[in-house]
């Protein structure tokens, strides 16, 4: 199988066979809907059990007004579709917003877009509501979820060489320092992101000053949240840089495009490569969210089925 | 930033065998202990030093340690070892293997197939190694590892690739471990397969998956022995990190140590956190194990004092490889606790040290001013801090001296008050909290005599010290600012590991020890005096099984110490009964004493809420 990864431009986004956002508490988890819904025949909420509160009810109600359909934690992509009478979705159009699905929600689906012959030859554009800026929870919340992302934990055949980590940078202060201690590789990088506002910037470089303090300059990667395609450039040379004499495990925190990235990368780059989860169950930091107004993306396109 | 000097890897797992050797400190004891026939239990936490000892036991890394004992070791090491590694991301890849094949059965099978082409990957390294090693000028190591040639390198291949159902391209050691790799990657394609059906495991290609590990070692062993002539040659296993490895394969591992059959060839070196659940249940099954079956090298240092002498090892060679030959006391200053040593009165002035005009004697006065606590303590016992130098010296060791360490933490820790005393609150933290715990010794207790502490905290001592040129000592100010960061970081790792009680939901077990820290810390700032706060606690039966998952997890990461009753203890199978402390790190960071003093049940400073009793005791091991 064949994937490939295109530029996005948000000018042209184009129209949809399907659209799939998540319905959360988040005022932006619709932002993207409103852009593209009057161009997508099939509309997919995805709906958590819980973090019922802030903007979710509205979200949940827009999803209603625009004729969209809930997609529950345990239901497929597929189910959701045949229920729906459909039985393939071959060279189809996908819009898949990734702004406030969590990392679980996303690998799930991400992984039956990428390896269900249901979906063979897809499109999917993956799109990213930048947040405008707020400052991060004062509280800081624990995270206890640190495991290989079910579906892409790969499977390495050099179990003998080197743990190299590769981080991707948030705001929530330590949690990378902590990954990097728990995973103790042998060799660590980091992806820090810069955002659209210098404030989320800094807020990253605090965050993560203890990071800063023992990883090297040279193995800092910055990259622009805006610009998700060249970051997977960058992640890719890194990565095939790496591959031949160690095993690469990528933590993706921060923005969630950088998390779609590493696991369509996952995908792309093969089994020596794992991708795991390092984030907080609880909702004890949650807080509302609103979209800054930009959207990032990529399109990654699957090989068509021969025919 | 500073440039770290020293050890530019986060850990000895991928370090060259050259980095190993040059920089190795041998704990005390623990090497001799390793040596043995017999086969080893090594424990210790994380950053403890476990992968450099093993791999200090293999030829290849072993020939660049030129330390005073190295050839005395050269000597005793009259066995060949395979270091079989293993790390926390691929045991969290097998541990995935439940979730991804139809049963728990195909998913052991799938995880021991792995585990089995992996050592088998180990013990070619091995060959592979030893036919490069340059010829070894002693006469021990020539005499094991006699260089093979092709004609028996093909001896060896063939042989061994039918036991081991493998079919290289060439009867070489290169393409025997390609073939293991093929292996490997096979075994994750079946895992993929397996998602449709268990009909691929009785395929006969799929054969090898039954292929034991204990058979395709003792095969290895008995081949390369024999096509070396060396039939009576011994061999060491030496299984790294074994505690984050799939149950199914610890318990494997461990019902091994009972076996009897090829203990004159074989031999096992584990190496194992302090806790682990199926250790002493494992052994049981197989027949009460005891301390026949095996050694206990135990790399913890429970009394502070035991790690001195290692970690101040260390710390030199560290000094020395910046370019400086000084002692530490020399790069860190003395500490604020260091007067504890001497106690006899100053042969100068002939006054004791506790009187008003010396320096601890004001930190005694200054507290007798501001905590009336401590004021009714002096009273109740007839003290007079005026009068100090009449006392008698045995009543001033059995007085003073015994409360010196909690006098400097009330007087340090608590703020002007004309009646009881008025503690800083615990939260409150600034650059001058660490700062006591600045200086030699107290620096070198904080790491615990391990290696990995050792290294964090003093990278970036040395570094400022070779910095200034060894001119003058490193300031309070970054020596304080050192321990901040490296508590910084502890704290950090703790937050990622969960605490399984309502309660703690959440949260790491991070909570859990922030509570025990501010019970502890509360015990010594009480309003009455307390002459031997309890700064150590015992673990009670009934307590939540969740907080005894979450004990024997910080024993593992360290931040708790095992404190046995008796010199030395097996790997803990349960924390009940145990007494154990906090990490001194953390000690620090809860503003109390580096000290042990006394024990009390976990339940009396944590209160009842701690301790609701549940029928099931069930520990999680999964750290």
């Amino acid at each position: 199988m064949t994937i490939d990864i295109f530029n996005f431009q948000s000018d042209t986004i184009g129209s949809f066979d399907l659209l799939i956002f998540a319905v959360g508490y988040e005022e932006r988890s619709r932002f993207v809907a409103e852009r593209v819904h009057q161009d997508s025949d099939i509309i997919v909420g995805y709906q958590f059990d819980d973090g019922h509160m802030f903007s979710f009810a509205s979200n949940l109600g827009f999803l209603s007004e625009i004729g969209g359909h809930i997609m529950h934690a345990n239901d497929t992509l597929e189910s959701m579709l045949r229920s729906l009478g459909i039985v393939e979705f071959i060279n189809k159009k996908i819009c898949l917003d990734v702004s406030s699905l969590n990392r679980g929600a996303m690998a799930a689906i991400l992984a039956e877009l990428i390896d269900s012959d249901f979906f063979l030859g897809v499109h999917v554009t993956v799109m990213y509501a930048i947040a405008r800026f707020s400052k991060p929870a004062s509280e800081q919340v624990d995270f206890l979820d640190f495991a290989p992302l079910p579906g892409f934990s790969g499977w390495t055949s050099n179990p003998e060489r080197p743990t190299v980590l590769v981080l991707g940078l948030g705001y929530e202060t330590d949690h990378a320092i902590g990954a990097l201690e728990y995973l103790d590789p042998s060799s660590a990088f980091a992806f820090s992101p810069i955002g659209i506002d210098e404030r989320f910037d800094r807020e990253v470089f605090t965050a993560n000053e203890a990071v800063f303090d023992v990883i090297a300059g040279h193995r800092i990667v910055y990259y622009r949240v805006m610009a998700p395609y060249d970051t997977y450039w960058q992640m890719r040379s890194l990565i095939f840089s790496l591959i031949g004499s160690a095993r690469v495990v990528l933590v993706p925190m921060g923005p969630k495009i950088f998390s779609s990235l590493c696991l369509v990368g996952q995908r792309v780059f093969g089994d020596e490569i794992s991708v795991w989860r390092a984030s907080g169950h609880t909702l004890a930091g949650a807080r509302d969210v609103s979209a800054s107004g930009e959207i990032a993306g990529y399109v990654f396109r699957r090989s068509a089925p021969s025919r | 930033m500073i440039d770290h000097p020293f050890f530019d890897t986060f850990n000895a797992k991928h370090k060259t065998d050259q980095e190993i050797g040059v920089t190795f400190v041998p704990p005390s004891g623990a090497l001799s202990r390793l040596v043995t026939r017999d086969h080893v239990i090594l424990s210790g936490p994380r950053g403890s030093g476990k992968t450099t000892l093993l791999k200090m036991l293999t030829h290849s890394t072993f020939r660049y340690w030129n330390g005073v004992e190295a050839d005395e070791f050269r000597e005793k090491i009259d066995f060949v070892s395979i270091f079989v590694a293993a790390d926390r991301s691929w045991h969290g890849q097998l541990k995935t293997l439940p979730q991804t094949v139809p049963s728990a059965d195909t998913a052991i099978l799938l995880g021991m197939s792995a585990f089995t082409s992996h050592i088998f990957k180990a013990i070619i390294s091995a060959f592979i190694d030893w036919n490069e090693l340059p010829s070894p000028d002693n006469r021990t190591t020539a005499t094991l590892l006699p260089k093979l040639d092709t004609k028996k390198e093909s001896d060896v291949c063939s042989h061994l690739a039918q036991i081991w159902m493998l079919a290289p391209r060439a009867s070489t050691f290169l393409e025997m471990q390609k073939a293991l790799s093929e292996r490997l990657s096979h075994i994750g394609m079946l895992r993929n397969q397996l998602k449709f059906g268990n009909d691929a495991l009785t395929s006969a290609e799929n054969r090898f998956l039954f292929v034991d590990y204990r058979e395709g070692m003792k095969a290895a062993a008995e081949i390369h022995n024999f096509v070396s002539g060396l039939p009576e040659r011994r061999w060491s296993f030496l299984f790294d990190e074994m505690e984050v490895a799939p149950s199914f394969i610890q318990e494997s591992l461990f019902s091994d140590l009972r076996g009897e059959a090829n203990r004159p060839k074989i031999n096992y070196k584990l190496a194992l956190a302090p806790f682990n659940k199926n250790f002493r249940p494992v052994l049981d099954e197989h027949g009460a194990a005891s301390r026949h079956d095996y050694q206990h090298v135990d790399l913890t240092f429970a009394r502070k004092e035991n790690g001195y002498n290692f970690t101040r090892q260390l710390c030199e060679l560290m000094i020395r490889r910046a370019g400086l030959d000084v002692s530490v006391e020399k790069l860190l200053g003395t500490s604020y606790f260091s007067f504890f040593d001497e106690d006899s009165p100053s042969a100068s002035s002939g006054l004791s040290k506790y009187s008003d005009d010396r320096p601890l004697g004001k930190i005694y006065s200054r507290l007798a001013d501001k905590d009336a606590g401590f004021r009714q303590y002096l009273t109740d016992r007839k003290l007079d801090l005026g009068n100090i130098d009449k006392l008698d010296e045995d009543v001033r060791a059995k007085t003073l001296r015994k409360i010196r360490n909690i006098v400097v933490m009330r007087e340090y820790f608590s703020r002007p008050s004309s009646s009881s005393i008025n503690a800083e609150n615990l939260s409150s933290r600034s650059r001058k909290t660490f700062t006591l715990y600045t200086g030699n010794p107290t620096m070198l207790a904080l790491t615990e005599g391990n290696p990995r502490s050792i290294i964090g905290l003093f990278s970036s001592i040395v570094a400022e010290y070779t910095a200034s040129a060894g001119k003058v000592k490193v300031s309070e100010r970054i020596q304080a600012e050192e321990i901040q960061r490296s508590i910084r970081i502890m704290r950090s790792l703790l937050k990622t590991v969960p605490h399984g009680d309502s309660r703690y939901q959440g949260k790491g077990i991070l909570s859990f020890l922030d509570d025990i820290g501010a019970a502890l810390y509360n015990g010594v700032m009480s309003v009455d005096f307390p002459d031997n706060p309890p700064l150590s606690f015992r673990v009670n039966p009934g307590v939540n099984p969740h907080h005894l998952a979450a004990i024997g997890k910080a024993l593992n990461l360290g931040a708790l110490v095992y404190v046995p009753d008796m010199d030395s203890e097996d790997i803990i199978s349960s924390v009940i009964g145990k007494r154990f402390r906090l990490n001194y790190l953390l000690a620090v960071y809860y503003k109390l004493p580096i000290s042990l003093d006394r024990d009390i049940t976990l339940e009396s400073l944590l209160g009842r809420r701690l301790s609701a009793r549940q029928p099931q005791m069930e520990f999680h091991n999964d750290d």
